[in-house]
């Protein structure tokens, strides 16, 4: 499947909605620790939820240990992370 | 928006404040950060009328069940991991130096760094309930050590045994066994567990209201250094690791030797700890075991699928004709939960239970009594199921390897026995939320479940036969079971056959092995034999017996997938690691079967036709083959 940013974007802004069960946007610069109260747990939620936008089973290992502190967990990052796997899976 | 609600409430009663953890939006308890400083601010502005602090849950099955794993993730360097969980470190701190006594109040799921907090309490109880148990994740299932003194305190508490058992070879205890082992100070039942928790405080601060202080270590079985006797075992037992996982449990173990020569909890050791610590979470060995933990997590709530909690009492009956049917009537006995009542199969349960099931069915939460009964290929008569159950599950016992029979819409089964922790529930049709909530039931009840829809035999079978079938193949064609050992102990193998074979009934192993093997009973029998008592392990390793080993389960997996058999990755990767002991160091199964790594595997397939099948290497070729990897 050929894949376009913004829209893989929207799909996990919708993903991290479900992990957090609300409606409200985020933004980029928001810390899924600081701003949203993500732990490990909430991550797994998040695993699912993009697993559902992507219709591929996703691991966030990675993400997670590319930040130097688990606060710098950014939806930004994970645009990007989620851009990367993408690309590379092809 | 950050998320509001605090994860502590407090409450005053005869001058005790109940301190109740209930992490926000969770199922379970995390103690992260944000709790850490809620319970550092409460505990530095206590007031002089608090005689004493008790720490209790909010969660039905959960006490503490981590600090957050995120930080073990991020940890990148030796001096890492001291600054990522100085928060946490400080609040517990702040519970050792509080000038009141305290108590741990454990209810439910008391984990790695959940029980480290605990050992800074000056007293632990705990309610006698199935999800009551200790247990040390840190090196068991993420091979990284502990960084809040568990290295230091348990050994100085429980002597250097008991602690190793916890710490590094995966004792689990439940209330009593902590009871009996000196990790805590009272059990009480579930339902008198706030009463009695609220009796043992007050007494502890005696008539005269004076503190009764009991600074850790409350007893020490170890006065000096351990005996060379002692030592000597466990360096036996490490020595008989995979290499891999060796230095952090030799770490380990150095650590609490360290804690039982000095005889306390020192500054140095402390500090060591927290260096070794975060280096071992940096090794790719913890990096690829942690990466497991999410796999779990989110298989887990996908079986859960949103189905909400029952509400009032379940009820399970059990036919008691028989004695394997009892057997497992009194393993459901001794994982009592509350809420759940075990009544046999036609007796009535009492008003209260009857009338909170049917009001619960009435009220749309489709929630009744449920009828776990054991069944034998046929479905019992109508009239042994009065009354009529909202949802039926078989069982099949353990050491029947008969092609499932589906006497209900899901059969409960394990080819392993009641003591082994995984538990498939195979599912005839689709997945319906009665399924999900009996999966959530059992593991509520300790077992790690896995939700399947096999068209005969039940995954758990087939994957000992995929498991089993090369092993056995090779010592047929003249290999050596030693050698087996030492390729499986070479690849990351804990649970080797040496071990495993003991907690399976072998004769419906053989005789399903020797189906599939298209060989005669006896000689499968004699190769099984060879695996379980293999003598002196190899300190050699065939690769080409692991190149057949992976192929056998690749193949497996596959078929599960494409076949709809598991319906999600994960469940793959769950039955391989909790049903076969798949290389914890390795991540998960379907993670390690990268299409470079099969495509390794490919290269051997001309010298693997004496130890694979030609489906099995059907299934390489193609897979070999093919485009993507599992996950993304």
């Amino acid at each position: 499947m050929q894949w376009q940013r913004p829209d893989v974007e929207q799909r996990i802004e919708k993903a991290i909605l479900a992990a957090l069960q609300r409606t409200a946007k985020v933004k980029r610069e928001d810390s899924l620790v600081l701003a949203h109260g993500f732990d490990s747990l909430r991550v797994a939620s998040l695993a699912i939820a993009l697993e559902d936008q992507l219709d591929r089973p996703i691991l966030l290992n990675d993400w997670i240990a590319e930040c130097s502190d688990p606060t710098a967990l950014t939806v930004g990052s994970l645009y990007d992370y989620v851009w990367r796997v993408l690309s590379r899976a092809g | 928006m950050a998320a509001t609600a605090l994860p502590y409430t407090q409450l005053v009663r005869d001058g005790v404040m109940y301190l109740t953890l209930s992490t926000p939006d969770c199922d379970v308890n995390i103690f992260n950060n944000r709790a850490a400083e809620q319970l550092t601010d409460i505990l530095g502005t206590l007031d002089t009328d608090t005689r004493a602090v008790v720490f209790a849950s909010g969660k039905p099955d959960s006490y503490i069940n981590g600090v957050g794993l995120l930080m073990a993730i991020a940890v990148k360097s030796p001096d890492g991991g001291g600054a990522l969980t100085a928060t946490v470190r400080g609040a517990y701190h702040a519970v050792r130096d509080c000038r009141v006594p305290t108590v741990a109040a454990i209810a439910g799921n008391c984990y790695g760094c959940g029980v480290e907090f605990s050992l800074f309490c000056d007293y632990r109880v705990a309610a006698d309930t199935a999800s009551t148990h200790f247990y040390m994740t840190e090196v068991n299932d993420y091979l990284f050590l502990p960084i809040f003194e568990g290295t230091q305190r348990l050994p100085l508490l429980l002597g250097l045994e008991s602690a190793a058992d916890l710490l590094l070879w995966e004792k689990r205890w439940t209330a009593r066994q902590a009871l009996d082992g000196g990790l805590i100070n009272a059990v009480f039942a579930a339902e008198t567990m706030v009463s009695d928790t609220h009796a043992f405080v007050l007494e502890l601060l005696g008539c005269d209201g004076a503190p009764a202080r009991c600074k850790a270590p409350v007893r020490r079985r170890d006065e000096h250094a351990p005996s060379e006797e002692r030592l000597h075992i466990q360096r036996q037992r490490l020595a008989a690791l995979p290499p891999a996982f060796q230095p952090v449990y030799a770490d380990g173990l150095d650590l609490m030797v360290r804690a039982v020569t000095a005889g306390r909890v020192s500054e140095k050791n402390a500090a060591l700890e927290i260096e070794r610590s975060s280096a071992s979470s940096c090794q790719q060995v913890a990096k690829s075991a942690l990466s497991f933990f999410m796999i779990r997590q989110a298989t887990h709530q996908r079986c859960l699928g949103g189905v909400p909690e029952p509400r009032g009492d379940v009820v399970l009956r059990v036919a008691d004709d028989g004695p394997a049917l009892r057997a497992w009537h009194a393993t459901l006995a001794e994982r009592k939960l509350p809420g759940v009542r075990l009544l046999a199969l036609g007796a009535s349960a009492s008003p209260s239970a009857t009338l909170a099931a049917d009001a619960d069915t009435g009220a749309g939460a489709d929630v009744g009594t449920w009828a776990m009964h054991f069944v034998d290929g046929a479905r019992p008569a109508e009239e042994a199921l009065s009354p009529r159950p909202a949802h039926a599950i078989g069982v099949l016992l353990p050491g029947s390897a008969a092609p499932l029979t589906w006497p209900a819409s899901s059969v409960l089964t394990s080819p392993f026995s009641h003591d082994w922790p995984l538990l498939e529930l195979a599912v005839q049709g689709e997945i319906a939320s009665e399924h999900r909530r009996a999966y959530r039931l059992l593991t509520r009840m300790g077992w790690r479940v896995v939700i399947s829809r096999p068209k005969e035999h039940p995954v758990v079978l087939q994957a000992l036969i995929a498991w089993y079938a090369p092993l056995v193949r090779y010592v047929l064609a003249g290999g050596s079971a030693g050698l087996v050992d030492g390729t499986l102990r070479e690849f990351g193998v804990v649970r080797r056959p040496r071990r495993m074979l003991r907690s399976i009934a072998l004769g419906p192993l053989a005789a399903s092995l020797a189906r599939a093997l298209g060989s005669s009973l006896e000689p499968v029998q004699q190769a099984l034999a060879a695996l379980a008592e293999p003598g002196e392990t190899s300190e050699q390793s065939d690769d080409l017996l692991r190149v057949a080993l992976c192929v056998s389960l690749l193949a497996a997996a596959e078929r599960w997938r494409t076949e709809k058999i598991l319906s999600h990755a994960g469940l793959v990767d769950l039955v391989a690691r909790d049903g076969l002991d798949f290389p914890l160091h390795h991540g998960s199964l379907l993670t390690y079967l990268t299409r470079a790594r099969i495509q390794g595997l490919a290269q051997h397939r001309s010298a693997l036709v004496a130890l694979a099948s030609s489906a099995d290497l059907a299934t390489l070729d193609a897979a070999a083959a093919g485009q993507s990897e599992v996950y993304l």
